[in-house]
């Protein structure tokens, strides 16, 4: 087992929509970011997978974002096409559900976006039942990883649907379009990933919830026995072994400082804090789900979230 | 060359968030789809309504009316256009350009459509409305074949 934690970003886009990248200068940007995997995610078409076929260096998902009226959904890696056209708030399920049926992960991407007309259907209308089809959510979207509005409220819908006890995946969005204008160069989604990282292994990180939403830091922890994010543990007394690593910031953009301060341990039950050191300890509850979150100083924003992980639950 | 789509449709905002399908029939011993798709107007220019729309939506969406609409305005319409062989789902354009020019073959395809072959059969061009925001849009298609 050799485990490690692999920077990529899981939301691009390229001249096969509306981003002003080639295919191929995606993945140069990409790789020049130290990124080793990408989900190829065009607004409605697939037509950007051939040029993907060459590249063996870079890692890369193929995928669709679902640009729908009601709401942009990632889909990655189907054995054969689903319709977005006719996608309603009222059949979601099903159109989710046949996704399921041919291999797919659904994703929500930036659910508190503004939608139509300024953004057309960028804000998730989409009334979803079944909550246990959805694989994956986007906490920090739209290139933006700290709490703005649309964060907020994305986190705050996820840990209720997490305490629901639906196990859905965070990840972190940047939806990236083009290279200019892009704050935030170190800011990304962790896959947990044994050994090489593959394109069938990120698919994989994402589906159980092996994943850290970062801004640049990012925090990790283990358990005695090894476990982590997407693990069900036995409840009772634990303690977290934590990891911070700095390293992919400071090689993105050395100028603004990232600063840890604390940790929170978020579950059904609201916070608890602890002061940033090599482990934490606490009681766990049974039937839980636990989320840590890095907060601390980026630069001139105080008292920001950092990172967040996917939780590990208790049985 | 022969012309195997030709239609002028006006779209209305109560077309918003629905696809209209044009079907159209390819015959044997075609090579190659050439589509011309242009839609007018792209902007709405009525000042009145475009703060109106957008405080709706800003209100809708739970987003703060700052009253500083200058980064929305003006609205734009979007209808983008995608297509279907008798295989299923070639892809779509979905970008804001207004005029637009795609080529379908075996060896070569614009950016959003995949490289397939002209099958015989029906074959249909969507024009999926994202959004609508003048009174009226004016949708102009033609789709040629080549041998
Ligand atoms: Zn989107
Ligand atoms: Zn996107």
């Amino acid at each position: 087992m050799n485990k490690k934690w692999y920077p990529c970003e899981l939301h691009c886009h390229t001249l096969h929509s509306d981003g002003d990248f080639t295919v191929e200068e995606l993945i140069s940007t990409a790789k020049e970011r130290s990124l080793c995997g990408i989900c190829l995610t065009d607004h409605n078409t697939m037509s950007g997978h051939r040029e993907t076929e060459g590249e063996k260096e870079l890692k890369i998902l193929k995928g669709i974002e679902w640009t729908t009226y009601f709401g942009h959904m990632l889909v990655l890696d189907t054995k054969s096409y689903v319709d977005w056209r006719d996608a309603t708030p009222d059949n979601i399920d099903s159109k989710i559900s046949a996704v399921r049926e041919q291999g797919g992960l659904v994703g929500i991407a930036h659910p508190f976006q503004i939608g139509t007309p300024i953004c057309t259907g960028g804000h998730w209308d989409f009334k979803v039942q079944k909550w246990e089809n959805v694989n994956y959510m986007e906490i920090f979207a739209e290139g933006e990883p700290y709490l703005n509005d649309a964060n907020y409220k994305a986190r705050k819908k996820w840990h209720s649907l997490l305490s629901e006890g639906y196990r859905i995946t965070p990840t972190m969005g940047r939806d990236w379009h083009r290279s200019r204008n892009n704050l935030y160069p170190s800011a990304c989604t962790y896959l947990l990933i044994d050994g090489d990282i593959t394109a069938e292994k990120m698919k994989d990180a994402i589906k159980y919830g092996k994943t850290t939403v970062s801004n640049g830091a990012l925090l990790t922890f283990e358990t005695a026995r090894g476990e982590t994010s997407g693990d069900t543990v036995e409840g009772g007394e634990i303690t977290l072994k934590i990891s911070i690593d700095l390293s992919h910031h400071k090689e993105m953009e050395a100028e603004r400082q990232i600063t840890p301060e604390k940790i929170l341990l978020c579950s059904s039950k609201g916070e608890m804090e602890f002061p940033v050191g090599e482990s934490i300890s606490f009681t766990a509850r049974e039937k839980e789900w636990y989320s840590l979150e890095l907060w601390g100083s980026f630069d001139d924003k105080e008292n920001t979230l950092l990172c967040l992980s996917a939780p590990f639950y208790t049985k | 060359m022969k012309i195997l789509l030709k239609k002028s449709i006006t779209v209305t905002p109560e077309n918003e968030k629905t696809n209209i399908f044009l079907p159209f029939v390819v015959e044997d011993s075609l090579k190659r789809l050439e589509i011309d798709y242009s839609y007018s107007p792209k902007e709405l220019l009525d000042e009145e309504k475009n703060i109106r729309l957008v405080k709706e939506n800003l209100e809708r969406d739970g987003f703060e009316d700052t009253g500083d609409y200058s980064e929305f305005i003006p609205l734009k319409n979007l209808i983008t256009l995608s297509l279907d062989s008798p295989e299923g789902y070639v892809g779509a354009a979905h970008r804001q350009a207004a005029n637009q020019h795609h080529e379908i073959s075996e060896e070569f395809a614009s950016v959003g459509f995949d490289r397939v072959k002209i099958t015989a059969g029906e074959w249909v061009l969507a024009l999926n409305l994202h959004a609508v925001v003048t009174d009226e849009c004016n949708c102009e298609i033609e789709v040629r074949g080549y041998e």
